[in-house]
């Protein structure tokens, strides 16, 4: 069961965030449910967990191509040809600035919660949830898929 | 004379651009540290007359490192630079003696506003 309430700021802090550090306008995909991650292509994943009033973890995905040109946007335009280093750690800050921001959209409902450092995957990527339901909004650019977001949340209110 | 400052942030990416930011606008970033416990042992050898203080990292977070900063100099400039900008946080830090704080994503402009007007306290 989709709650709006409980995504929707998840996905207008990914929104903000990825117009304010990479000048990308987001809009949202029609949201599915999926019970596993299988990437076959070059994907660049963040993964941060949720604690306290909600607990859970989101992942943020991202196509290699679109990930490098997100990295390149938030360098300030500096060339991204690969995914090094200093290329991922701008995505991983991309995760917690999004989550942070989604946090405090969080607080004024007031629900509080905390995040963890993010994780980084990349390259192909398979995972299962094993029994939690993860909800998939696809964030679209210019209409085409662009990025994804998967939210699990644990119902144990 | 240049204030000096300390980078605390898990991000290397964001070092590279608080130090990019502040090096640009006349301050001298002496240090970088990874995570809270780096940052005491960075502040203790450094000295530095400001700190910026990210708050979700591993090993010691922002809030636990501003304590133990605050207990080595009570007197310390330190400006938290995070992206958890819940009012709560917020008030928590300035209780806990952060001068200033930083909601990330931020302008630069913003970034030295903070830095000069802690600096000159
Ligand atoms: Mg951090």
């Amino acid at each position: 069961m989709v709650d709006v309430n409980v995504i929707n700021p998840f996905l207008e802090a990914a929104i903000s965030t990825l117009e304010m550090v990479a000048q990308i306008k987001l809009t949202v995909g029609k949201p599915f449910l999926r019970e596993n991650l299988d990437f076959s292509d070059e994907n660049v994943l963040t993964i941060v967990g949720i604690t306290g009033a909600m607990k859970g973890r989101v992942i943020m995905a991202l196509p290699a191509s679109n990930a490098k040109n997100v990295a390149s946007n938030m360098m300030m335009g500096m060339p991204v040809d690969e995914l090094n280093e200093m290329a991922l750690s701008a995505l991983s800050e991309l995760g917690n600035m999004t989550m942070g921001t989604a946090a405090t959209i969080f607080s004024t409902k007031n629900v509080l919660i905390d995040i963890t450092p993010p994780m980084i995957q990349h390259g192909t990527v398979k995972m299962e949830t094993f029994n939690s339901q993860m909800i998939c909004v696809p964030m679209l650019k210019d209409g085409t898929d662009f990025m994804e977001i998967n939210i699990i949340l644990k119902t144990n209110n | 004379m240049a204030k000096s400052v300390l980078v605390v942030d898990d991000a290397a990416f964001m070092r590279m651009m608080l130090k990019d930011i502040l090096t640009k606008n006349g301050f001298e970033v002496v240090g970088e540290a990874v995570d809270g416990g780096d940052a005491l042992k960075k502040y203790e050898a450094l000295k530095p007359d400001l700190v910026t203080l990210d708050i979700t990292m591993p090993e010691m977070d922002g809030i636990t490192a501003l304590k133990e900063l605050k207990k080595m100099n009570p007197d310390i400039k330190a400006v938290m630079c995070s992206a958890m900008g819940q009012q709560s946080m917020v008030i928590e830090a300035i209780q806990n003696g952060a001068k200033d704080f930083i909601v990330k994503p931020f302008q630069a402009e913003r970034v030295v506003e903070a830095l000069t007007k802690v600096g000159n306290m």
